[in-house]
């Protein structure tokens, strides 16, 4: 007698178990399944199907949220939404999420019912390695920049030197010719 | 007149030309080019010869889990902020930020205007350095001692800086103040080394404004500001990971300003902010447009100096 | 007119040789002109020079007061941040603009009239460069850190254009007043050995390089005075262009406009050539230059003061028809500030009292002549002093976001910098006067010789000499 009772919880455990691993592994709610996977880094695709025949539920709206973290605030971020197709599938846009695993938050009414639904899913995203903004601004213009500038002031400065090297041209042109000619310059000979 | 004539029929005066020799003309021209490094770009050379960047890093750019570098951002909800009225004080949003920073008096480096709305009503505008992406300030800066930083905030290196004021006169939302003086000595300035992070002593004779708090916000806590607003009117978040929050909650950025159709201030000007507003007068907080009026700023900890120099506005 | 026998005696005084040289007379009066500030000294001239010293202690006693104190001792403040000193700043790059045109733009188109004046302007273009470049320093919040701008610089900052602008323009300047001054040192040390102190002659010696006059010398400066002239004229344009793009770069209302460059280089070659006026009219009186530089000179400068001032007139339409239809937003404030309210004086009295009535003053016959000319050059050079003053001060007053616009008041220490700064600029043309030739001898001899040649109708051999002039 004991045996039997023993078996029948072993059995009625398995199923309990086997129910509960049905329940995490994939998100259901009372009639309806999601599936959530990610479609590149900024999209998350979102497969809506009901429970019993595994149809695809089409024109539901879908929103979903993730638990965020910063500046010591936590709190729960709404990602996107969208509605769902022909084939049950709604891929919402999403801010790119950092890599790794993230719990996601899929809420939805379901065609019938007047509450929203939740189920919970984890995502894995890929990571996002490259920066998104980058603090620039301006027209870049080939040609015209700094480098223009500092040509030109260069330009200019070797024309004033030249200017200044004739007065030691002077000075020698001064010296090889000797004795002074005339004194006021005006009638200075040629 | 008859010396009019006289000029025009005269002979032309000895320059005729440089008959010493074009070619030795040519050749002292190129004399002087190559024999002298025109001085003026003589620094430039010498400091790219260095290796020298404009960019004075304060240590590394603040990085997000994903490793990429962050974009601060502010966005204060202007529904929620009534210049504290209800709390019957001055604006504790610059308070906060005077007390924490020890700002000198009279700046005020968030600073709550008051604008006129359509229909004669006002509404409270906290204004912080709007951190732009395009600042008319570094810009115009000579000495490049405002910059811009990895983050896209805007900071001053008080060390470099000359005090010529050309950048006071570029900022168009009137958010950067001059030590006219030498303004009082900060407790925690006895204990702190200066950094363009942290603006601790005021040098006088130097620029001084808002720096988003750069070197709390890489510690995790939030700006003086954003936990001073008794309405968590204020938000502080990073437009790369698309978070922020007003210590309270947590939104994302993007969906947070296109729902709320948010606007910055003087868009025309082309200077990219990064300080959202989300339009309002403090209804959400129970104000009511026509309650016009707020307490003037205080500067509690100046006044506990002896002999502090001030100035106005 | 000169007495003949004052003409004979001046002659013999010039010693045998000056006798014995054609055109004695004329050129003799000229040289003497010319030697006299070096050879004697009145005493006035030490009293003129003891007051502009005081002037100068008194300001630099003010300056320590900011030195020790800070700016604060100014009246500016963080809405209104610059002010007096930036306004004297860019009124003496102004000024400076005298010599360029002048010196350059005349000698360009071979203007012959210009040449008893040429040496003043250059003077007066590098003592105010030379005073203005101060006053930058001056309103520096940290003067004891004005070499970051040589090691930290950006070239993309309107105040580097200006350093680089300013040093370009007075290297250039000083080359531009040197070079033509060669020959006239020269015949300082040739003639006026034992005559004056020691110094001198040497000073003389070594600054006129060794001048012979000979053909490859006259070659040397003609070529070296041709590539100076023709650059300095785009310098300087490009001097007063950025010094205005200091106030145009930013995105204050009355100052983001696109003609400030052009407007500021009228305005500077307008207040350029008063200050010229004006500084002719005294040494004229002072130095008996009334034989070279005659009313014809203070005339064509009037016209030239006059059409200087229909431009800036022209100026003034273009920017406030063109703002004012519109009225776009701080517009309509500046407006009420500059043309009603609070500056409507400076502005009314700028646009009539130094832009209308000078011209009017050239207008009429009755004014056109020295007295005239002299009245419009000080009513446009205080009126371009006032120009610049409520333009740097309403730009900074239209409020930037919901405030109260401030007001401006300058302090004792600010108005005594600025007028020492005028006094150093009057001091440094006084010390300027007495050890360099005042006037170009070289240039107005070689002007008169060809006056001379015209009227006979053939042209000068060289080498020849000339038949003695009857009168000057």
């Amino acid at each position: 007698m004991s045996s039997k009772i023993v078996v029948k919880v072993i059995l009625v455990s398995i199923a309990l178990g086997a129910a509960a691993f049905a329940l995490a592994v994939r998100a259901n709610a009372s009639h309806m399944e999601a599936e959530i996977t990610t479609e590149g880094p900024a999209a998350l695709q979102v497969r809506l199907r009901s429970a019993d025949q595994g149809l695809p539920i089409a024109n539901i709206a879908v929103t979903l949220s993730a638990d965020e973290s910063f500046g010591g605030v936590t709190g729960r971020v709404e990602l996107g939404q969208t509605s769902t197709d022909q084939n049950g599938v709604a891929t919402v846009r999403v801010h790119p999420l950092s890599a790794g695993d993230h719990e996601v938050r899929i809420e939805y009414v379901a065609p019938g019912e007047t509450e929203p639904e939740v189920a919970t899913a984890f995502v894995t995203m890929p990571g996002i390695t490259s920066q998104l903004y980058s603090s620039s601004a301006g027209v870049q213009i080939p040609g015209v920049n700094v480098s223009l500038l500092i040509a030109l002031v260069a330009t200019v400065w070797a024309v004033l030197l030249s200017v200044a090297l004739r007065v030691i041209v002077i000075a020698r042109a001064g010296t090889d010719a000797g004795a002074p000619t005339s004194q006021a310059g005006a009638t200075g000979g040629r | 007149m008859v010396d009019d004539q006289r000029d025009v029929q005269a002979p032309l005066p000895r320059l005729d030309g440089p008959q010493m020799g074009r070619r030795g003309f040519l050749r002292v021209l190129a004399l002087g080019a190559l024999g002298f490094a025109p001085l003026p770009i003589l620094p430039s050379l010498i400091r790219a010869a260095l290796g020298g960047s404009v960019v004075r890093s304060m240590g590394d750019a603040a990085r997000a889990p994903s490793g990429r570098i962050r974009q601060w951002t502010m966005i204060i909800d202007l529904r929620y902020c009534d210049g504290c009225q209800s709390v019957g004080k001055p604006p504790q949003c610059t308070a906060a930020c005077i007390q924490g920073h020890f700002a000198p008096e009279p700046m005020e480096w968030i600073e709550v205007f008051e604008g006129d709305l359509p229909g004669g009503g006002t509404q409270f505008i906290p204004t912080p350095c709007q951190q732009c992406q395009n600042p008319p300030c570094v810009n115009v800066c000579p000495v490049a001692a405002t910059f811009s930083t990895p983050e896209g905030t805007v900071l001053i290196d008080q060390d470099r800086c000359i005090g010529c004021r050309i950048c006071m006169a570029a900022c168009p939302y009137d958010r950067r103040f001059f030590n006219w003086g030498k303004a009082p000595v900060p407790p925690e300035a006895q204990l702190a080394r200066y950094s363009a992070e942290h603006q601790v002593p005021a040098k006088r004779g130097t620029v001084m404004k808002c720096d988003f708090c750069p070197d709390m916000i890489r510690s995790g806590t939030l700006p003086y500001c954003v936990q001073g607003c008794p309405k968590h009117a204020i938000y502080y978040g990073d437009l790369e990971e698309d978070v922020a929050t007003n210590g309270e909650e947590i939104v994302a950025p993007s969906r947070f300003l296109s729902g709320n159709q948010a606007n910055r201030l003087k868009e025309n000007l082309g200077t990219k902010p990064r300080v959202y507003y989300i339009a309002g007068h403090g209804e959400a907080v129970g104000r009511d447009a026509f309650a016009k009026g707020r307490m003037p700023t205080e500067w509690p900890w100046a006044e506990l100096v002896k002999g502090a120099k001030t100035w106005k506005r | 007119m000169e007495a003949l026998g004052d003409q004979r005696s001046r002659r013999q005084a010039a010693g045998p040789l000056a006798a014995a040289e054609p055109r004695a007379g004329w050129l003799a009066r000229l040289e003497q002109t010319a030697f006299a500030p070096i050879t004697g000294t009145s005493r006035w001239y030490y009293l003129w020079v003891a007051f502009l010293l005081l002037v100068i202690a008194w300001g630099v006693y003010a300056y320590s007061h900011q030195l020790r104190d800070g700016l604060i001792v100014t009246g500016m403040r963080d809405r209104i941040s610059w002010g007096l000193y930036i306004t004297t700043f860019v009124f003496f790059i102004g000024i400076s603009h005298a010599g360029t045109l002048i010196s350059a733009i005349l000698r360009v188109s071979q203007a012959r009239w210009r040449t008893p004046i040429t040496r003043m302007a250059e003077f007066i273009t590098v003592v105010a460069l030379f005073s203005g470049a101060i006053f930058v320093i001056i309103d520096l919040g940290r003067p004891d850190r004005v070499l970051n701008i040589i090691r930290y610089g950006r070239w993309q900052s309107p105040i580097i254009w200006d350093v680089l602008a300013i040093t370009t323009y007075l290297t250039a300047s000083i080359a531009y007043l040197f070079l033509p001054m060669i020959p006239d040192l020269a015949l300082f040390r040739d003639r006026l050995a034992g005559r004056v102190a020691p110094w001198r002659i040497w000073l003389y010696d070594l600054l006129s390089v060794r001048w012979r006059g000979t053909g490859a010398q006259w070659r040397s400066m003609g070529t070296a005075i041709t590539i100076a002239m023709i650059l300095i004229i785009p310098i300087a344009v490009s001097v007063h262009t950025v010094v205005s793009w200091i106030f145009a770069m930013t995105l204050r209302e009355p100052w983001n406009s696109t003609i400030f460059g052009a407007f500021f280089v009228a305005g500077a070659i307008f207040s350029g050539i008063a200050t010229l006026i004006i500084v002719m009219a005294i040494l004229r009186k002072v130095y008996h230059l009334e034989e070279y530089v005659t009313e014809k000179h203070f005339v064509y400068l009037g016209y030239m003061l006059a059409a200087f001032a229909l431009i800036m007139i022209y100026g003034n339409v273009s920017e406030y028809v063109t703002t004012g239809y519109k009225l776009e937003e701080g517009a309509e404030f500046h407006f009420r500030q500059l043309f009603l309210e609070q500056f409507a004086g400076f502005y009314w009295f700028y646009f009539i009292g130094g832009l209308v009535v000078p011209g009017l003053l050239m207008l009429f016959p009755r004014t056109r002549n020295i007295w005239g000319v002299v009245a419009a050059a000080l009513l446009v050079d205080v009126a371009m002093w006032i120009e610049r003053y409520f333009i740097v001060v309403t730009g900074f007053r239209v409020p930037l976001m919901p405030y109260e616009p401030s007001t401006y008041a300058p302090t004792w220490v600010e108005f005594s910098i600025v007028t020492a700064g005028f006094a150093l600029f009057a001091l440094l043309i006084t010390l300027f006067v007495k050890v360099f030739p005042i006037i170009a001898v070289w240039e107005v001899a070689e002007d008169q010789e060809s006056i001379e040649v015209a009227p006979a109708g053939r042209p000068l051999a060289p080498g020849a000499t000339l038949e003695p002039a009857e009168g000057g």
